[in-house]
Parts: structure tokens; sequence; C-alpha cells
């Protein structure tokens, strides 16, 4: 757990991926928002911090689908299963991008799809991307042909 | 069909048989009625002759009177002359035969009142004639005859002559009338009977040929009964030879068989087979059931009746229905042929030797010398089973090795590209971050690391959409092209804007897919397309389609009369030289040299595999720094 400022913007990321993880947590310091990043590493993990945490919801999840214990698949599902989180926005950050993995996430109630970029500005550009959009924005899945972001 | 002569020949005996009864009554009746008629008839003709005759009888007295009256006044006068006794012998005897005249005259016209009156004259003025004749006689013994009492005499003769003539005449009236009448008669009785005759004769000859056609019909029936017995010995014969065509086949086929009797279940014949599958010999067979020669095990008995039982769904008991009558057996075996053996049925058999083994079982009833029999056929299926077990145990390794073939394309799609994804992250951050330490070639070897890494991130992306491309079937749905364009183009975005093409996407179709190959398959051929841009001109890619019957395409491999959809994909980048064109669908096929243009070789590949998929055909036209065309035909 990582708090930065009381009144900032609460970002959770769960990702198994520790090199990731600190390359996200850079990427959003460079960016210069002012947000708070949770990290889980896991699905499980990710759930008990939402039990621990919500309300309030954070402003984002960002998403990875290969984790251990519990995936990104699972926890979608679970959050937009719960009367209390069904509501957060949620981003797929992933590596895996193949079309049904994409229209799996669409269906199961995913806001955007972020393909994990092979370039550090690509991903901070994503991040921005994301973070730039009001809560409003985010809280309404797009359409379709909007739902991947590219990266 | 059955045919059965006898009862045809029945009908129409009955029928004909009714016919030539009315005729010979009719005949009979008519008959009758011509003889009645016809006796009638001489009845009357012998009357009229009778009454004819009767006239002349009394014509012919009436004539013999008057002789016999003249007779007797010539005897009379002879004597008178004479003297001599003679004449009046004569004189008494002629007066007798007139007394006899007159009294026939006398009988036969009692009946006629005209008649009697003028006998009475008659009769008066005849014996007033004889009174005188004899008054004469006794007077000529005293004294001689005066020329005046003559006369007299004569004058009473006219007297009678007149009365006769006057009868006579009455009489021949009569017979005028009676004489006609005879005549009519003479005529008509012959004419009548002769029609009656002929009527009669034309009945009893329509009898004769009605009965002369019946007995030809019984003939020809007869025949044709004949000809159907000898038909049937025909079949008979045949039959009796294809029922020992049929033992030769049963004795000489590849499957153990049996024949058992319903009712006892006694087996009455085995064939070779079956000898040899259960290893029993003839004599140890024949005469026995099959629960006599435990053929089966207890425990695959009791499987068996069990299985049986709820088959047959009956709520007797097992024993009560082991005693059933033949009959009732064979319903029950009809039964059980239809639910339980149709498709034959897996019985677990033992040999001889104790040796078991699974035999697919059939049974048909038939009748064979008025018997009815079960055939039972008995299938060994032991290889068969020990194979279908081959195959189910490849099978499972096939799902096994298809389950690692799947993990191993997450692996390559996730754990594959995620290392690589640090590689160029991280060089990435390197020649960001720390870009003024380094070299000359120490920058250059960093390009190199990540254009390799790119190369193979690629590479890896293709290889695994390829893979997927031909994966099992997938569901067909029916989609609007315009949807997945937008889709592709809004994915492809910043590329697009990197090389500051135009998409122009034009009219397009729905059409029956598989939604994600299409998008694919758009996300191939546009990645081309801006791939192969030609430097310094600006790029512009359209799509467009429409729908239209395959004769209006030039095209070989299209049917005339099916529908396709016609999609068109061009640029205008650098294109390529035509005789390349068919070579640009080979897997790894890439017409540039390697590091000018990045790719893996695949993109175009899978796009003619989606094609295929979908049952469609794809052809290429390219020419050298113009562009290329991409022509798809997916039936609709």
């Amino acid at each position: 757990m990582n708090t930065v400022q009381a009144s900032s913007k609460s970002i959770f990321l769960a990702d198994d991926d520790a090199d990731d993880c600190t390359i996200f947590r850079e990427a959003l310091r460079e960016i210069n928002y002012t947000t708070e990043l949770t990290i889980s590493y896991d699905g499980v993990e990710l759930m008990n911090t939402l039990d621990e945490t919500v309300p309030p919801p954070p402003f984002v999840i960002f998403l990875d689908l290969n984790m251990p214990r519990k995936d990104g698949f699972e926890s979608l599902s679970e959050i937009r299963q719960n009367e209390r989180y069904k509501n957060i926005p949620v981003v797929i950050l992933t590596t895996a991008s193949n079309p049904d993995i994409i229209e799996r996430t669409f269906h199961l109630g995913a806001n955007y799809f972020v393909r994990k970029p092979s370039t550090y500005s690509k991903l901070k550009d994503a991040i921005h991307t994301v973070l730039s959009l009001d809560t409003a924005q985010l809280n309404t899945q797009p359409e379709r042909q909007h739902f991947v972001l590219s990266a | 069909m059955y045919y059965r002569p006898e009862n045809l020949y029945r009908e129409m005996k009955k029928s004909g048989l009714s016919v030539v009864k009315i005729i010979f009554v009719l005949a009979i009746v008519l008959l009758i009625i011509l003889s009645v008629f016809s006796y009638v008839r001489t009845q009357n003709l012998i009357q009229s002759s009778e009454w004819v005759n009767h006239s002349t009888r009394i014509k012919l007295n009436l004539a013999n009177a008057f002789s016999a009256i003249i007779s007797m006044e010539s005897y009379q006068r002879g004597y008178l002359i004479t003297r001599d006794s003679v004449f009046l012998e004569n004189y008494n005897l002629t007066r007798e035969y007139l007394s006899n005249s007159i009294q026939m005259i006398e009988s036969l016209t009692s009946d006629n009142k005209a008649h009697r009156a003028n006998l009475l004259e008659l009769k008066k003025n005849v014996f007033k004639r004889i009174g005188y004749l004899e008054n004469l006689l006794v007077e000529s013994n005293t004294k001689s005859i005066t020329n005046e009492k003559m006369l007299r005499g004569k004058q009473m003769m006219d007297e009678i002559q007149k009365i006769i003539l006057l009868m006579s005449d009455e009489e021949d009236q009569l017979l005028k009338i009676r004489n006609a009448k005879l005549e009519k008669e003479i005529f008509f009785s012959p004419l009548i009977t002769t029609l009656l005759l002929l009527c009669a004769t034309f009945f009893i000859l329509i009898a004769y040929f009605k009965i002369i056609g019946d007995l030809k019909e019984s003939e020809d029936l007869k025949s044709e009964i004949l000809k159907t017995n000898a038909m049937l010995e025909v079949k008979n014969a045949e039959l009796q030879k294809s029922e020992e065509r049929y033992l030769k086949i049963f004795d000489f086929s590849p499957v153990a068989m049996t024949l058992a009797e319903i009712g006892n279940n006694q087996i009455t014949y085995a064939n070779e087979n079956f000898y040899k599958t259960f290893g029993y010999s003839k004599e140890e067979i024949i005469g026995y059931t099959a629960e006599e020669l435990n053929l089966v095990s207890p425990e695959e008995n009791e499987r068996l009746i069990k299985i049986i039982l709820s088959h047959l769904d009956d709520d007797r008991p097992l024993e009560e229905l082991q005693k059933l009558s033949p009959e009732e057996t064979e319903k029950l075996l009809l039964k059980l042929r239809l639910k339980m053996f149709k498709d034959g049925f897996e019985v677990n058999y033992q040999r001889k030797n104790g040796e078991s083994f699974f035999a697919l079982v059939f049974f048909e009833i038939v009748e064979i010398g008025g018997k009815k029999v079960t055939i039972s056929s008995y299938q060994d299926i032991s290889e068969r089973k020990k194979a279908a077990a081959q195959v189910e145990k490849q099978n499972e390794e096939l799902k096994k090795i298809n389950k690692e073939l799947e993990s191993f394309n997450y692996i390559s799609s996730h754990d594959l590209q995620e290392p690589l994804r640090k590689i160029q992250i991280f060089s990435n951050r390197i020649l960001e971050t720390e870009k003024d330490k380094l070299s000359g070639p120490g920058q250059e070897y960093f390009n190199k690391i990540q254009s390799s890494a790119l190369r193979m991130q690629n590479l890896i992306r293709d290889l695994l959409a390829y893979s997927r491309v031909s994966a099992d079937e997938q569901e067909f749905v029916k989609t609007d092209l315009t949807k997945i364009v937008e889709q592709v183009v809004s994915e492809l975005k910043e590329t697009i804007d990197e090389k500051q093409a135009i998409v122009e996407i034009r009219q397009l179709d729905s059409l029956q897919i598989i939604p994600f190959q299409f998008h694919q398959l758009f996300i191939n051929l546009f990645s081309n397309a801006l791939k192969f841009a030609r430097e310094g001109v600006p790029l512009q890619i359209s799509v467009e389609s429409s729908v239209q019957k395959g004769s209006k395409f030039s095209n070989d491999y299209l049917k005339a009369d099916l529908k396709y959809c016609h999609i068109i994909v061009q640029d205008n980048g650098i294109g390529f030289e035509q005789e390349y064109a068919d070579k640009i669908f080979d897997v790894f096929r890439q017409l540039n040299v390697k590091g000018k243009y990045e790719g893996s070789g695949i993109g175009l590949s899978i796009v003619k595999k989606i094609v295929d998929n979908h049952n469609g055909y794809i052809t290429a036209r390219g020419k050298l720094n113009e562009g290329a065309r991409f022509d798809i035909y997916i039936p609709v």
C-alpha cells in the first residue's frame, strides 16, 4: 500500500507482475496527477482490499487478467455482481489481446481495455487518457469499437 | 396376392344357375300354355268338324229318307202291277229303313227348333204318304186304282220333297257357317301352335347356349385352377430350393447362428461358425437350451433377465412368463426384438473352455416347416470392442494434447509476450533515460534490440492468430461489416494517424460470418496497406461491398447461380507485381526485403484462411508503385 495525498484520486491496481507495478507507479508519478495508488498482487488480495476500503469507492481499478489464485475475469465478474462495487470503473490492463479475451471482458462489464504497451511513453499516454476522463465518462461503458484504447 | 379360384367359380356358377333356372321355368310355363292352348284349339277343331259331320249326316239321312219313300213308292207300284209278294217284302224292309232314317234325323236335330218343326211336318207327311200307299195296296185287292188316286200320291210326294229340300237348305246354311269356322280353325290352330313352339324352341335354345357358355366358363376356370396349381407347385419347388439355399447361407455365414424352437427354446440347428465360436460339438448343442449349456455366466444371466423384464414391462412374474404358450412367447419375443434387439444387443458369452467374450446378438422369428423358430446370430465383437477401447484411449490422449496445445497458445500469447514486452519497455526506458551515457553504437544496439523484439512480438501474435482461425467451428452470426470495419479503424487509429492515411468506408453489407475472424481479416488487410504505403504519397484505403450472383463476376471458381458478397479492399501503396499475386497468400512469404517492411509473412495467409473458413474466394491484384486490390467473394 502506498499513500500519497489524502484528497487525491484513489487508484487501484491489481497485477502479479512486480516489474509492471513498478513501471506503472513511475508512469503515474511522472504524469503528475495527485493520486493514491493501491496495489494488489492478485484477485483475492484485490477483493480483500475492496472489502476493507469501500466505501468510498476508488476512482478506477486497473485490472490485469493473468493472476494467481483469482484471475482478472473472476475478479471482474465478482465486482460487477456485488452491489457495493458494481459501479466502480474497471480498466483491463493486460498483455494478452486476443479478440475473444477482449470480447469476454467487454461482456463481463469492463469499462475499457488497454493492451500493455511495449514502450514507457505509450503506457503513460494510456494512463493519462484514462485519468483524464471524468467519473461519468468512466462509469458508462463505451460502444464496442471504442472499448479498446489504443496504446 | 392370394388367389381363390374356387370362390370365383362358385360365384359364377350361382349366377349362371339362376339364369338357366328362369329360362327353364319360362320354357315350361310356355310349353304348358302351349299344350293347353293346343288342346283347346284341337277340341274346337274336332267340335267344328263334328258339327260339319253332323250337318252332313242330317243331309244324308234326309236324302236316305227321301229315297226310301221313293223306293217304297216304286215297290208299291211294282206290287200293284205284278202282284208279286217280293215287292211287298222289299216294301216292308224299306219302310223299316225309312223309320230308322227318320229316327236318326230326329235324334240329330233334337237341338234345332226350326228342324224339329220341319221334322214334325215331314213325319206327318211321310206317315200320310205311307198310309195312302198302304190304303192303295189294300184297295188294289178289291178294285183298280184310278189315275186320280195316283196323282194324289204324287202331290203328297211333292209336299215331302219340299220339306226335305227346306230342311236340307237350312242344313246347308249351317254347314256353310260350320265349314267356314272349321276352315278358320284349320288355318289358325297350327299357326298358333307353331308360333308357341317356336317361342319354346327359342327359350330352350337360349338355355342351351347359356348352359354351353357356363360349361365353357367352368372349363376355363378349371384350366385356370390347374394353371394356378401348377404355378403353386413351381413356387413350392422354388421355396424348397430357397430354403436349401437359405440353409447353405446359414451354414456358411461368417457369423455364429442358431435356430431354436419357440416354446421349449431348444436349439434345433447351429452353423459351423457357432461350434467354432463357442467351442462345442454338434452333439453337445442340439436339443439343449442356451440356459442348460451355460452359454452365459449366472451373473450375466441375471443381468439379462433384469434388462429383458424391464423391456417387457409385464406384470407377470418370470416363472409365469417362462411357461407361456408358444404363441404368447412369440408375442413377447417380437416386443423384445423391437425394443431391445433392434440394433443388436451386447451379451457376454462363455466359450466351452471358460473364456468369456462379447457378442452382438440379433434375432428374427421365422416359420420353418410349419414351426415358429428364432434365428439368432452372435457376432463376436471382442476385437471391435478392443479397437473401440483403443480409439477411446487415443481420443483421451488427443484431448490431452489439445489441452496442452491450448495452454501452449496461452503461454505464447501471454507468458511469451510478457518477457518480450519487458525487454522492449526496459530497453526503451534505458534509451530514454540513459541516452546521454550511451555511445553511438550503444544506442544503435539498443535500437536493434527493440526492432528485433518488435518483430518477434508480431510473429508471436500472428502465429497465434493463424492457429486460432484454424480452430474448431465457430458460430456464424449475421453481422454488419460497417461495424467491424469501424472498430478496426479505431483500433488502428494510431498507425493510421501516423501514416496520415485516409480510410474510406463505402457501402458495406451485413452477412453471416464469424465476427472475430472478419475483424482479424480487416485488421490484417488494413495493416498490410498501412505497412506498404508509398513514401511521400498520402495513403488511401477504401473498402466497399455488394451482393451479386456468381455469374456476374468473371471468375471460374464461383458458382453461377449462387449469390456472393463481393468485398473490395484497395490502396494506393507500393503494390506488387502481378506475377506474385498467388504467392502473396503463402505462409511466411514476404515479397520484400527484410528490414524495410516489418512483417511476419503470415498476415495475408490468415486472411486467406478466414476467407476459406467462410467458403469464400480471394484474389489479389497489384501493380508496382500504384497499389494493391483484394477481391473477396463470400457466398450469402
